[in-house]
């Protein structure tokens, strides 16, 4: 395991180095003192504390964080995010590359008497993702030895490199009680039947989460007695709060990134949790009109990237040349194409597909449909003629699905982001041969790029598994099905007194708040 | 009020007279014309492409070559504005006509026809009222996705039953009039007395309900285009352009003020010069917004 | 009158069962399948085989509408599919925001077009009059949306003086007030100059009436007079206002939800509809119908025992 890790790159590595002294605790409350009240921004409504069947992400893991017990959260060695062990246990230490040993700490106690937190409900709740709409966070694992009440071993079928930092740290490394999951019918969404963790929360749809010290609570304590969670959909209503004083730490969209920069409020600061997040105009490489492989390369060349970072994301996303983040093994510094409209018009005439008329599809938000007009303009300059059709939320992430209806055969182009955790694997999974009609969009498959996948799985090696990783874009590019366009950071902007704490993959982790 | 309405619509030189020395009907005709013409002259007037981008000059404030400022896009928000007139115009234009020409037609129908039908159009009518436009108008975005058609649709649906019930009103307080009456005894059918004989008594108050029924029309669009649920882009109108004004509303104030102000200025026109025009011809349609 | 109003109440009753048929013919008439657009595509098929046999879509669509008829009318709304609760218990839980920003706004309308109303009529045609009647126009014509956003940009970016989102914390009501004070002002501005109209209108027509006159034979000055029955005269300009421009009112709380992200059923039915989560589309359209024939019927039915000449029109 010789590698070299360089600032940016999340340590991996450490997945199974250990933990070398660094773990979580809780900021504590060092003196009693009332009214140390937290209130924060959540971009969207809670839908679902359940980890095998939640949509995923925020604001559902910054809740779970608060309320439902994990093995391992996210910390920063050296600036960097990496997994260390949680408050709720004693130790977690990565034996070698397929077996965790853990140990619980004793007497945290689920609500609703629902008993104590042991090693039998770690078991069931992994064993319950292998079935889980998230069972591909889990594909590497096997099983957990339970040594005795507290502490057992978890057990892969084979080396899984990113299984503490994407699977484990993340939300779906949730752990449930077996018996309220039980009692409830097996699933459920935003009554958790039991909750152990700092913090109880009480939600009001459409409105806040309200999360207060949860009395039964026996491990580190929290600094903030409460944190008010108000959910407000507008970015720019979330950074006039922010800066009326009525919130003390929102995500903000780019223009207010620009701004901000430019001219930061009084007493505030900026924190980047991560730029994990890769963004691209996609192609249905089986749509007639789209399968002639000279028509998808003239539309890679035809659109231009720089325009629209700087006109829809006001020069603060980066640009894109595949789906690794930036800070990832494997992330590429430049595309195998380049904005050249003259090129891209003679491959049009070429293809005989002058005057084609193309949809692009695009989630209904204002960055999104800007950079929609700005491919719209380019691909006009070369004789496409191409229709916005702005879509929200629901039917935009169904459409290509064919579990969804028929929409996926009429799908043409697409503006998408999908957003990954701190490691290469996680974003390739979705372009995989199975994920045709799933998450595959583009709807291509190659062999190279399966054997390479499943290369990529077992490698350790980050040489070797940036060769891997590097090669898999490529064949992506090859397809011209992708135009990489940017990865956006995820900023957050807070007052300057408060230590704030953030997942890379962009959620909260108001347990570890403070204020200095 | 039909009474009347037949009498003063055969007096129209000294009505129109009474509108020429009406100061606030006479700026709303200024504003009401200063909207077509700007509209529909507007590919003269701009001095870019709308949707000409030039990101460069994103987000500059007015000045030579942008007159109101470009917004995030570089795009130049004097012609932005002038496009978004024409989208206005179309909604309104459309809108307006086949409301009234719908709406018409029912009231009539209501009004000459039997009891029976009278009564479930009518009825009809207060269900439709008893939709809030807006909320109508979003749970038909959910189903049916975003278009221009589906507002125009809502905005069509919307408006009849006022038109409706107003030429329903008219046309019964005509039905036992001698003169028609005269026309039933001389064989006239159902269809000549209508459009022959009772549309042109019963329209005069439905032109005025239709001008001051554009910014109502003109509004909706301009509001769903706000929620983003309106027209798609590249196509300018004044709700987009608050759309896109909003997200950057600290950088640069001019947008949500360009986009704003034809909006108020066009809305204002109608309603002073469907007003002035109300209260010169048919002072007693008072009561019907 | 105790016909007028059992004819009206019937009216309300068969408005509201007609909006229910007309929502479930939308549902219906949609091509595709009624389950599938009914919950949204994400309706697992445990939800969907559950819906379908609430619904009873083996039935023929006649004895449909009667079972979703009755679900309505005992309060039922359906379910919501992605939360798994119910749509009336989500619904009532945002309706006081939406009534108390309604009431809020009336509030403006009420402090502003009353006494611009007043003034107006004291002497009709004056300059005062003018200024008022211009003011009225004007307030009329701007958009409430357009007035939450310059609202926004003077009083929330230049001034800095009033909260911007949410309703405030709730139970401290001092601030639930000050979290109003916008998006009321926004709402209710379109009513202040219709408000301003109707009150000068009543007023000048209860000043030719007799006991007025003989007020004013007993030396009363016009201003005592409008001051003194300024507010019985106000009172069914008022009541008639809410009645007939309260769809417009709900459409302006509608816009006010979403720009300064306060809770309330506009709020939510936006973000259902973003979300295509029509089951709680569908309740809250409902609850809206039936909110807005509830405060027409209210309304109609005082003004008919305030003023009778009314209820001849029934």
């Amino acid at each position: 395991m010789t590698q070299t890790i360089s600032r940016r790159h999340f340590m991996q590595a450490a997945a199974f180095a250990g933990t070398a002294g660094l773990s979580g605790v809780f900021p504590g409350m060092s003196f009693a003192q009332d009214g140390r009240k937290l209130t924060v921004r959540f971009n969207r409504d809670f839908d679902s504390l359940d980890p095998g069947f939640y949509v995923g992400g925020h604001p559902n893991n910054d809740v779970n964080w608060c309320c439902m017990p994990s093995l391992v959260h996210y910390g920063f060695r050296d600036g960097q995010a990496t997994w260390i062990p949680s408050p709720f246990v004693e130790s977690v230490v990565a034996r070698d590359s397929t077996h965790i040993d853990f140990r619980l700490k004793q007497g945290l106690m689920w609500s609703n008497g629902f008993g104590e937190l042991t090693t039998d409900d770690v078991a069931f709740s992994y064993e319950r993702m292998t079935t889980s709409e998230w069972k591909s966070d889990y594909v590497a694992f096997d099983r957990v030895d339970i040594m005795d009440r507290y502490s057992g071993t978890i057990v892969l079928n084979q080396p899984f490199a990113p299984f503490m930092n994407t699977t484990l740290a993340s939300g779906t490394g949730i752990i449930l009680s077996r018996k309220a999951t039980e009692s409830v019918g097996g699933k459920f969404t935003t009554e958790a039947p039991a909750t152990c963790g700092p913090y109880v929360y009480a939600w009001t749809q459409g409105q806040h989460v309200k999360l207060t010290r949860n009395p039964e609570w026996t491990g580190d304590a929290p600094y903030f007695d409460s944190i008010d969670a108000l959910i407000v959909t507008e970015d720019d209503s979330a950074a006039l709060a922010f800066e009326a004083g009525e919130l003390d730490c929102t995500q903000i969209s780019s223009e207010a990134l620009a701004r901000y920069k430019e001219k930061p409020p009084a007493d505030s600061a900026l924190t980047v949790a991560g730029a994990l997040q890769y963004m691209w105009l996609g192609m249905n490489t089986e749509h007639p009109k789209l399968k002639d492989l000279r028509v998808r390369r003239a539309i890679q060349s035809a659109v231009d990237q720089a325009s629209i970072i700087q006109g829809a994301y006001a020069g603060t996303a980066e640009a894109s040349y595949g789906v690794v983040s930036p800070g990832l093994v494997g992330k590429r510094d430049s595309a195998g194409y380049s904005h050249d409209p003259g090129m891209a018009r003679s491959l049009i005439e070429e293809a005989g597909a002058s005057g084609l008329e193309l949809t692009l599809r695009t989630l209904n938000n204002q960055e999104r449909i800007l950079a929609a007009t700005i491919i719209q303009a380019n691909l006009a300059e070369i004789g496409i003629n191409v229709t916005v059709m702005p879509l929200d939320a629901g039917p935009f992430w169904e459409m290509g699905q064919e579990s969804k209806g028929d929409t996926w055969k009429d799908l043409e182009i697409w503006i998408m982001r999908f957003g990954s955790g701190p490691d290469p694997y996680e974003p390739f999974q979705w372009f995989i041969r199975d994920q045709v009609g799933i998450w595959n969009w583009e709807r291509w498959s190659s062999d190279e790029f399966e054997e390479l996948f499943k290369m990529g799985i077992e490698e350790v090696d980050s040489n070797e598994r940036a060769k891997i990783y590097t090669r898999m874009q490529e064949i992506m590019e090859e397809t011209g099905a992708y135009v990489w366009l940017t990865h956006e950071p995820e900023v957050f902007i807070h007052r300057s007194d408060i230590s704030a704490k953030f997942a890379p993959s962009g959620e909260m982790q108001l347990p570890y708040f403070s204020r200095t | 009020m039909t009474m009347d309405a037949v009498g003063t619509f055969r007096q129209r030189p000294e009505k129109l007279a009474l509108l020429l020395k009406n100061k606030q009907g006479m700026i709303g005709f200024v504003l009401v014309v200063a909207f077509f013409l700007s509209a529909l002259l507007a590919p003269f007037l701009a001095t870019h492409d709308p949707a000409q981008l030039d990101i460069p000059a994103r987000l500059t404030g007015p000045g030579a070559d942008h007159w109101l400022g470009a917004d995030q896009l570089g795009r130049d928000t004097y012609s932005r504005v002038l496009y978004g007139g024409r989208v206005a115009l179309k909604v309104a234009a459309i809108g307006v006509t086949l409301s009234l020409v719908i709406g018409l037609t029912l009231g009539m129908v209501a009004g000459y026809g039997p009891r029976w039908l009278d009564n479930a159009l009518l009825l009809l009518f207060d269900t439709i009222r008893s939709f809030p436009t807006i909320v109508l108008a979003l749970a038909a975005v959910s189903l049916l996705g975003p278009s221009l058609n589906l507002i125009l649709s809502i905005v069509i649906i919307t408006s009849i039953p006022s038109y409706a019930r107003l030429a329903r009103t008219s046309t019964l307080a005509l039905k036992n009039t001698e003169f028609i009456m005269a026309e039933r005894s001389l064989g006239a059918g159902t269809f000549r007395i209508l459009f022959r004989h009772v549309m042109p008594n019963v329209i005069g108050p439905l032109l005025i309900l239709a001008a001051m029924d554009v910014p109502v029309v003109v509004t909706i669009e301009a509001g769903l285009s706000f929620l983003g649920l309106g027209v798609l882009p590249p196509t300018a109108s004044w709700g987009t352009i608050l759309n896109e004004g909003y997200l950057v509303i600290r950088t640069s104030p001019w947008p949500v003020v360009a986009g704003g102000i034809p909006l108020v200025l066009t809305t204002l026109g109608f309603t002073l010069l469907g007003e002035a025009l109300r209260d010169i011809f048919d002072p007693k349609l008072r009561g019907i917004r | 009158m105790l016909i007028y109003i059992v004819k009206r109440i019937g009216l309300a009753v068969l408005i509201i069962l007609l909006a229910v048929l007309a929502l479930f013919v939308m549902l219906h008439s949609i091509p595709g399948d009624p389950v599938s657009i009914a919950l949204g595509p994400r309706a697992t098929p445990e939800i969907q085989a559950a819906y379908a046999a609430k619904m009873n879509l083996d039935k023929p669509l006649f004895t449909q509408f009667l079972i979703f008829l009755g679900n309505v009318l005992t309060g039922d709304l359906g379910t919501d599919v992605f939360s798994n609760r119910s749509v009336a218990k989500t619904l009532l839980g945002q309706l006081p925001y939406t009534i108390s920003l309604a009431v809020a706004s009336l509030g403006w309308a009420v402090a502003l077009g009353i006494p611009m109303g007043c003034i107006s009529a004291t002497k009709p045609n004056g300059w005062l009059d003018r200024i008022t009647g211009l003011v009225s126009i004007g307030t009329i014509a701007v958009p409430s949306f357009l007035v939450s956003i310059w609202a926004i940009l003077v009083f929330a970016i230049h001034l800095n003086i009033f909260p911007v989102i949410g309703a405030g914390d709730q139970g401290d009501l001092a601030d639930m007030a000050l979290h109003l004070v916008l998006p009321s002002f926004a709402v209710g501005l379109g009513w202040v100059g219709y408000l301003a109209r109707m009150v000068r209108a009543s007023m000048l027509e209860v000043m030719g009436e007799n006991y007025i006159r003989s007020a004013r034979a007993f030396g009363l000055t016009t201003q005592t007079i409008i001051y003194r029955y300024a507010l019985r005269v106000a009172i069914l300009p008022t009541i008639t206002l809410i009645g007939v421009g309260f769809g417009g009112l709900l459409s302006g709380t509608v816009f006010a939800e979403i720009i300064f992200a306060r809770p309330g059923i506009g709020k939510v039915i936006y973000d259902m509809v973003l979300n295509r989560n029509f089951p709680v589309v569908q309740g809250a359209v409902m609850m809206t119908v039936a909110l807005y024939a509830v405060v027409t019927l209210a309304s109609d039915i005082i003004v008919s025992i305030l003023d009778p000449r009314v209820r001849e029109s029934l």
